[in-house]
């Protein structure tokens, strides 16, 4: 299934024979469900968290609602139409993210070539196996719209895909993104890029003082995959969480809740043993404690806590950072006072109690100076149709437009 | 666990002298280890991570005091900077007599260095590589290179050495993996006779794993093809300059601590102190550094401690570095695996 590509020329034969299909085609629709119901039932795959999301986000309840979402934007002298040829390129360090590239560029009917990542984590190994036994029960035309590739650091075969693809899907960072612009490039195509992000966690200091005890430990858990899934690393995991309310009220809700989180992180990273990673975020923690205004240092099981002053810089806390749990803490009378801290790299906002109109008033406020996502506690690496602030699948399709005569 | 109790008294005037005179030390002592005044064991006294002399500069002394900056050889990316004042200078070059003159005796020895002149020249004398040859050249005399600018071995000049002090005590000194390649590999077919040598090594057995050579071997194969029988490996760091842990003469492998220096082995995760026989990360304490805080720095290290001489002084293995950080997360991290 995989193809590996040793030079521009072998482009083409990856290219040969494939052809867009209809958005939301049945074989399309059954080959993500078949995915889907072989990752929820797979004994490996069951053992990854993150497959067992996408094998979730693939079921086909959710499928059929993408479905019923996209009809609804036709019509009207409206079309929906694939755009040909995506050229995926997913993050080297996430070996799952790439299945949501193509799956929902797959929906729109386009045809699809994923550039493998070299370094592939098991997961990914997992992943490649489920769908390439599910390509293999599917028909012609959809396992030729689904092109999976690997080839080394060379400019010249992804410059061959770029000139060749109608849009590509760059993930990987500023780093990446860069590179990828600066090659040629198909003058019709159109890119979807994934630059380097930021997230933030807001919390009502008052609603988790009230919380009874069962709502504080789901608030807890879902805290703690935030920020400890993928390591803190990926673009949506939390950095900075930010309370909101009197300041003895924050210290109080930051008393109850802290601990809690702490030791979820610690049952999550139970079988990580990555001793660099740890070195490296005790390392991390000395270095902000000199590079940043850290009033105090607070560790709670897996969980590191860099108290900040509330008028502190924003945008220093959005550089590097090592992962492995390590949140700034900064405290806020008001939703209005954290607006200060919305900045351009702003992606994710998880939150909790804070009602739809105020965090609606909030992102009105910001007015699009970042902030692409505003989420509940626990769903800040639950992948969405809109990501980045786009819609994908509109972004894998383009319009046409059909006014009849008389 | 009983190293002198004067040490603990010791490292805690330290630790104040460097509170004192460091503000940015202060800052760190007072966010991460605010009762480090009241310490009761070697193990209280707090330690910073040795990569922060990579990315901070942390000195003790006014900036016209530093005589020099040390600078590691930094074979994980940025370099460490430690700040050396004219008393620091002395202060180590006196440790570091007093250490070698328990294996090399009292007199200067005539010395060969398995090493090209070239070194002192190429990455400046302030590379770790060319300050561990300096530093040990001073306890040596008529001094021998034995490679040429070119890397290859000067056999008349040898053969020359040899044959004028190879009757009486000489020393050697030498990077591990050069001391492997061009004596015990070089010579491995010739008639060599270094039984009258003492050999100081250092540098990490990281290039030799692949050809299976660990100390046992090391020293097996020395005494065997050229009746090299005192042969000793050090370890020490840039940041700890001058703070050599010299291998014991019977046991393989077992580092020992000098009297003003101690070793903990940590736990990873949680950092707690670990007992003799568990392995962990590295802790290096030393009370030679008074000009930059770093009297007490958690290496990037593994080992693991052993039963403590009958004297108290700390006994230890070194395991090699411990792994990198494993590489997750949207972003690709390194440039080059991003490029395609």
């Amino acid at each position: 299934m995989i193809r590996t590509l040793t030079s521009p020329a072998d482009v083409a034969a990856v290219l040969d024979g494939a052809a867009p299909l209809r958005p939301f085609s049945a074989d399309a629709v059954a080959l993500l469900a078949h995915v889907s119901r072989r990752l929820l039932s797979d004994v490996e795959a069951r053992r990854h968290p993150d497959l067992q999301a996408l094998g979730f986000w693939l079921r086909p309840a959710g499928l059929a609602r993408l479905g019923e979402t996209f009809a609804g934007r036709e019509g009207g002298g409206r079309l929906l139409v694939p755009r040909g040829l995506a050229f995926h390129v997913p993050p080297a360090n996430v070996g799952t993210l790439f299945a949501y590239g193509w799956a929902l560029s797959l929906l729109a009917g386009n045809v699809n070539v994923v550039r493998l990542p070299g370094r592939g984590a098991a997961e990914q190994g997992v992943l490649l196996r489920v769908i390439g036994a599910a390509l293999e029960e599917t028909g012609t035309d959809v396992r030729q719209a689904s092109r999976f590739v690997r080839y080394g650091h060379d400019d010249a075969i992804s410059g061959a895909l770029s000139v060749a693809a109608d849009v590509r899907v760059i993930w990987g960072g500023d780093a990446t993104v860069r590179h990828f612009r600066a090659l040629p490039v198909n003058p019709r195509g159109v890119d979807v890029v994934f630059p380097d992000r930021f997230s933030w966690a807001l919390l009502a200091a008052d609603a988790v003082l009230a919380a009874d005890e069962a709502r504080l430990a789901r608030l807890a858990e879902g805290l703690a995959r935030d920020v400890f899934w993928f390591g803190q690393k990926a673009c949506s995991s939390p950095r900075l969480l930010v309370w909101c309310g009197a300041p003895e009220d924050c210290a109080r809700a930051a008393a109850r809740l802290f601990p809690l989180v702490g030791a979820e992180g610690e049952r999550l990273n139970a079988a990580a043993q990555d001793v660099g990673g740890h070195l490296a975020r005790h390392l991390f923690l000395h270095q902000a404690a000199l590079d940043l205004p850290v009033t105090a240092v607070e560790t709670t099981g897996a969980l590191a806590v860099l108290r900040l002053p509330p008028d502190v810089a924003a945008e220093a806390l959005k550089g590097p950072h090592a992962g492995g749990g390590v949140v700034y803490d900064v405290r806020v009378p008001t939703l209005a006072a954290a607006q200060r801290l919305v900045g351009p790299r702003d992606q994710t906002l998880v939150h909790f109690g804070l009602q739809a109109a105020e965090l609606e008033d909030f992102a009105r406020a910001v007015n699009g100076r970042g902030l692409d996502r505003l989420v509940p506690a626990g769903e800040a690496l639950a992948f969405d149709v809109v990501w980045d602030g786009v819609d994908l699948l509109a972004a894998f399709t383009k319009i046409v437009s059909v006014r009849g005569g008389e | 666990m009983s190293p002198p109790d004067s040490l603990l008294a010791a490292f805690t005037d330290l630790t104040a002298h460097h509170a004192a005179a460091c503000p940015a030390y202060a800052r760190l002592l007072n966010l991460f280890s605010p009762g480090w005044r009241a310490a009761a064991t070697l193990a209280d006294v707090p330690h910073l991570p040795v990569g922060l002399f990579k990315s901070h500069v942390l000195t003790s002394v006014a900036a016209d005091a530093v005589a020099t900056w040390v600078t590691s050889s930094g074979t994980r990316g940025v370099p460490s900077r430690v700040a050396v004042d004219a008393a620091g200078a002395t202060l180590q070059a006196r440790a570091l007599g007093e250490v070698l003159g328990t294996v090399l005796g009292p007199k200067r020895l005539p010395m060969i260095l398995v090493e090209s002149r070239a070194v002192l020249k190429r990455g400046g004398a302030h590379t770790a590589r060319a300050a561990g040859v300096l530093g040990l050249m001073k306890f040596g005399r008529d001094h021998l290179f034995l490679l040429d600018e070119d890397d290859c071995i000067d056999h008349a000049g040898l053969e020359a050495f040899l044959a004028r002090h190879g009757g009486g005590p000489f020393a050697l000194f030498g990077f591990t993996f050069m001391v492997w390649q061009h004596l015990a590999e070089a010579f491995a077919g010739g008639a060599l006779d270094l039984s009258r040598g003492v050999l100081i090594h250092s540098g990490g057995w990281k290039r030799l794993e692949d050809k299976a050579v660990d100390p046992v071997v090391f020293r097996d194969v020395l005494r065997r093809r050229f009746g090299l029988t005192r042969c000793f490996n050090f370890y020490g760091m840039a940041e700890q300059i001058g703070t050599l842990h010299l291998e014991d003469p019977d046991e393989a492998g077992v580092l020992c601590c000098p009297s003003f220096a101690h070793v903990i082995v940590r736990d990873p995760v949680t950092l707690e102190a670990l007992p003799p026989g568990r392995p962990g990360v590295v802790q290096v304490m030393s009370l030679l550094p008074r000009s930059y805080p770093g009297h007490s720095l958690l290496t990037e290290d593994m080992g693991v401690m052993l039963e403590p001489r009958s004297d108290g002084a700390a006994r230890f293995r070194i395991h090699g570095r411990a792994p990198r950080a494993e590489v997750r997360g949207c972003s690709d991290v390194y440039a080059p695996e991003a490029a395609p």
